[in-house]
């Protein structure tokens, strides 16, 4: 009797289980769909209103596209636009080297060496951006550093580098030491390894790091408000002051068209990079010749 | 070496610029702002003085563990989705993920702002719905911040957790499927367990620029959230006393880089338990 | 936008105003030319540089106007950067910050700049339209003689209020009392100035006072207050006045003003409240580190030409210091209260003089209402 209860109770649990196993790709997918709904609430909101005849937000007054004419016609919007794409270029291009090299050789070091320079990654993180901020301000005027976009570009480097490393080391951690023995073996000097095994096989992560670097760099306010010199506004930073009265058509004009922009630029090079395929290839390649090595030396 | 050209980086324009931060926490602000160099020890004990800096400090805390918290459990199952389901569509994801982001901070949390208004179109819909009476009341409250502490942080946790659920041998969740373990077994023997240096990366880049928040606050949770990063902004540029700020930023650094260490002798054991496996 | 300067207005200054504020003739009391030049040593005036920055508030400065100096200048490269206060000014400018010229300092700021060595001292000689600026402005408490700053425009700080979900109040006492009816929907500026000054002035205090057992009660009132606080902001309470989020707002009157231009206009009265409220003077000025002075000269002066701040005003709604620019002005703003407010209504003002350690007990006070 008790023997029969429990298998039916297991019998029933595990048929419960099945049921909640079987919602859980559907789920999945809604909560994607969800998650994405919510990352563009407000986007498509601004991108409506951007063709909003009104200025306030609060009434629609008819389709107009007065604002991205204004947009386009106001030097200083286009100023501060080209600028903000130079420095989070720059600034990309620079932490996603430094922050990957960071990443790999923090690996290879040892446990002293390591820490040190742990706490520096980590200290760039955890302080707050309005103190380096002023930080670097004095720093700069004690120099005689003059402000500009090189010294946007410094100080963003910083933090993203930073960012850059720690999403790569991520992934590094626990890969596969054995294609790095492996390569040495087969006769590979460390650059080549490095170039032909790791790096492509860090490639999502130095992509994701990369993108977040390009994205808080274009996007930041605090740090960039002390460091920018007389002349080289970035975006956000005259957003910010474009806001006093409320939410500026404009501004809404500017976000759809560097939206339009960044996402035909974004199809346009994947369709590129489809046609070339990407060099895992010769990663696989090259643990099945030191798989088969080592098959060899044991047999 | 390849860790030269990041750590000269570092020390030139990270660690000396700090260096002004820690010597102005030593001396006193000069009338309207600026510094005296005159030496003082007070602005340290200054901290401790008026329970105001803890309760401020502690609240900041709070807010960023409840949003880290919340930006994981969001994230991971869209990361799960990314990493695993995604197939050819990986990379656009990804980067239909950062798009938002391309579009202005200020830009989108104002946008926010027009949203979550009384008198917004989210209101306006529920009200016709009859879901909603009155106000939405979820403007310049604490429920406000939250949400946009998540939308403002939901790619700093993904982005790691998907760099670690890709990685994930997906023939060891099929190895355990054939052993007879449930979904949710194999999810919390096999699949945290691995992707736990993503998680913990995750957490930390998401926990800590946001204990330094504070514009989220101010345009969304209006008067009821003042955090530390609030305080610091506020004692440097409408205070004018750069010697306390530079306490107050010292003291934060130092108390987090405490947090930090404890959390990293605590994820030491969860990742060597992976180790083992 | 941060405000003023001096102290309690004296007679002649509250005539002055009132002269002008009602449209009638200017007190030519003290007569025209009286500038007292400041150097002694004055550099011979050189050509006009190829570049100028001007470092200014937001939205202040008309577009138009922009364009129409920049072609009577052709080959002058004009730029310009914004600021939300005169404090992020100030830290910028403290710091070290170099290649501004032209800055937008209030009153009260262009004081602490002047001790602070941060002013160029103006030479006059190029700046003839100064003599179009009304006498009563010439000679500021804050900057004796107009050594190192020039009028831009004035206003008043005060309250507006949504007459369709309150019933309008007349007094600081009843703005900051009848908190409970708000339901969380009143804000008030950034400033600690702006803020604790109102609070004393409710309690009858003066709005400068540095008594501590004043201040006390003005914290007081505060800390009671914040419980029903929406929002500490100096930038974002226009649209929330419009979009409902905000019944009553500390503010300043030509944001109020530009409301009032809005299509749909929100209704919303703005208030100078019987005990008085702020009066504060915006100024140009010169940085002392400035790298072009010839076109930061050339600039200012431009913008004193009584035709262009009749234009100006229809931009900022900011009431300007020249009585001669009125003529240039559409009737509806030179008759209207809320730029030119009456007589009576000026009276009870105060303009800001900032002590040190006024300043630090009123920060100290505001830092505890924010945390509160």
């Amino acid at each position: 009797m008790a023997a029969s209860t429990l298998a039916a109770k297991a019998a029933g649990r595990s048929a419960a289980l099945d049921r909640a196993g079987e919602l859980f790709e559907p789920a999945l997918r809604v909560w994607t769909g969800v998650v994405f709904a919510f990352l563009f609430l407000p986007i498509v909101l601004v991108v409506i209103f951007s063709f909003n005849a009104s200025r306030l937000v609060e009434v629609w007054t008819g389709f107009s596209l007065k604002w991205y004419g204004t947009a386009w016609t106001d030097p200083s919007i286009l100023d501060a636009l080209r600028t903000s794409l130079i420095v989070a270029v720059a600034n990309a291009i620079l932490a996603t080297i430094f922050g990957t090299l960071a990443a790999i050789g923090m690996q290879r070091v040892g446990h002293r060496v390591r820490t040190a320079f742990e706490l520096m990654v980590y200290g760039t993180i955890v302080t707050p951006e309005i103190v380096i901020a002023i930080a670097s301000l004095l720093f700069f005027v004690t120099i005689n550093f003059d402000l500009g976009i090189p010294t946007i570009v410094i100080t963003h480097v910083v933090y993203n580098t930073s960012i850059v490393a720690l999403i790569v080391r991520a992934r590094l951690i626990g890969m596969d030491r054995a294609l790095d023995e492996a390569a040495a073996d087969l006769g590979a000097t460390p650059i080549q390894t490095l170039r032909r095994i790791t790096i492509p096989l860090l490639y999502p992560a130095i992509l994701a790091g990369a993108l977040l670097a390009f994205t808080f760099s274009f996007d930041d306010f605090v740090l960039t408000f002390f460091v920018s010199g007389a002349t080289s506004t970035t975006l956000p930073l005259r957003i910010f002051s474009m806001l006093r009265f409320g939410v500026s058509p404009v501004v809404n004009a500017v976000a759809t068209v560097m939206l339009v922009v960044t996402l035909t630029s974004i199809f346009t090079a994947s369709l590129i990079v489809r046609r070339h395929g990407r060099g895992e290839g010769e990663a696989g390649l090259l643990l099945a010749a030191a798989r088969s090595a080592a098959q060899r030396r044991a047999a | 070496m390849l860790l030269a050209p990041a750590a000269v980086w570092y020390v030139a324009f990270f660690v000396a610029p700090l260096g002004f931060i820690l010597v102005f926490s030593f001396l006193t602000s000069a009338d309207y702002g600026g510094i005296d160099y005159k030496f003082n020890l007070g602005n340290y004990p200054q901290l401790l003085k008026a329970p105001i800096y803890l309760r401020i400090f502690l609240n900041t805390i709070g807010m960023a563990f409840t949003g880290t918290a919340l930006c994981l459990v969001v994230g991971f199952p869209l990361a799960y989705f990314l990493a695993t389901r995604a197939g050819r569509w990986k990379n656009v994801f990804l980067i239909m993920l950062i798009v938002p982001f391309w579009t202005s901070f200020l830009t989108r949390t104002y946008a926010w702002l027009i949203l979550l208004s009384d008198s917004g179109p989210l209101a306006h819909v529920l009200r016709q719905a009859h879901l909603l009476q009155g106000d939405l009341g979820f403007l310049y409250t604490y429920k406000a911040v939250l949400m946009g502490v998540v939308y403002n942080y939901l790619p700093l946790m993904v982005f790691p957790l998907y760099v670690s659920l890709e990685r994930l041998d997906k023939r060891l969740l099929e190895a355990a499927k054939d052993l007879g373990a449930g979904r949710l077994r194999a999810f919390w023997r096999i699949t945290v367990p691995l992707t736990m240096p993503g998680i913990l990366t995750g957490c930390l880049l998401v926990f800590i620029p946001l204990t330094g928040e504070y514009v989220i606050p101010a345009i969304l949770g209006g008067a009821k959230s003042y955090m530390i990063g609030n305080l610091i902004g506020d004692e440097f540029v409408s205070a004018h006393d750069w010697a306390f700020g530079s306490a107050l930023g010292m003291a934060v650094i130092v108390l987090l880089m405490v947090l930090i260490a404890i959390y990293f002798r605590l994820a030491r054991r969860a990742t060597s338990a992976e180790m083992s496996l | 936008m941060s405000r003023p300067f001096g102290s309690e207005l004296s007679r002649r200054e509250f005539l002055a105003m009132s002269a002008l504020a009602t449209g009638g003739l200017a007190l030519a009391a003290c007569g025209v030319g009286s500038t007292s030049t400041a150097s002694n040593s004055l550099a011979p005036v050189g050509p006009i540089e190829s570049e100028l920055s001007v470092y200014n508030w937001d939205q202040y400065l008309s577009p138009d106007d922009l364009k129409a100096f920049k072609a009577k200048y052709p080959s002058l490269k004009v730029n310009t950067a914004t600021y939300a206060s005169n404090e992020d000014m100030l830290a910028k400018i403290e710091a070290g910050a170099k290649g501004y010229d032209v800055v937008v300092p209030t009153g009260y700021m262009v004081e602490i700049m002047i001790a602070k060595k941060l002013l160029m001292s103006l030479d006059y000689r190029q700046l003839p339209n100064f003599s179009h600026v009304d006498s009563i402005f010439r000679d500021p408490g804050y900057d004796p003689s107009s050594k190192h700053s020039v009028p831009k425009d004035w206003g008043t700080t005060g309250f507006g209020v949504r007459t369709d979900k309150l019933t309008l109040m007349s007094t600081w006492k009843d703005f900051f009392s009848n908190a409970a009816q708000y339901k969380g929907k009143v804000s008030v500026l950034d400033g600690a100035t702006e803020v604790v000054g109102m609070a004393l002035k409710a309690n009858g205090f003066s709005y400068n006072s540095d008594k501590d057992a004043e201040l006390s009660k003005a914290r007081d009132t505060l800390l009671q207050f914040k419980p029903y606080v929406g929002k500490i902001t100096s930038t974002d309470y226009k649209a929330d006045l419009t979009s409902g989020n905000i019944w009553a707002a500390m503010g300043w009157n030509g944001d109020f003003e530009a409301l009032t231009g809005q299509t749909p206009a929100p209704p919303v009265k703005y208030v100078i409240p019987s005990e008085g409220a702020e009066l504060w003077i915006d100024c140009w000025a010169i940085l002392a580190s400035a790298p072009h002075p010839v076109a930061a000269h050339t600039f200012i002066n431009f913008f004193l030409d009584p035709k262009i701040q009749g234009q100006e005003i229809q931009y900022t709604y900011y009431a300007q210091a020249e009585s001669e620019a009125k003529q240039y002005m559409p009737d509806a703003i030179r008759n209207d209260p809320i730029i030119f407010p009456s007589a009576d209504s000026l009276r009870p003002l105060e303009t800001r003089k900032a002590t040190p350690g006024g300043q630090r007990a009123r920060d100290q006070i505001f830092a505890e209402f924010k945390a509160a």
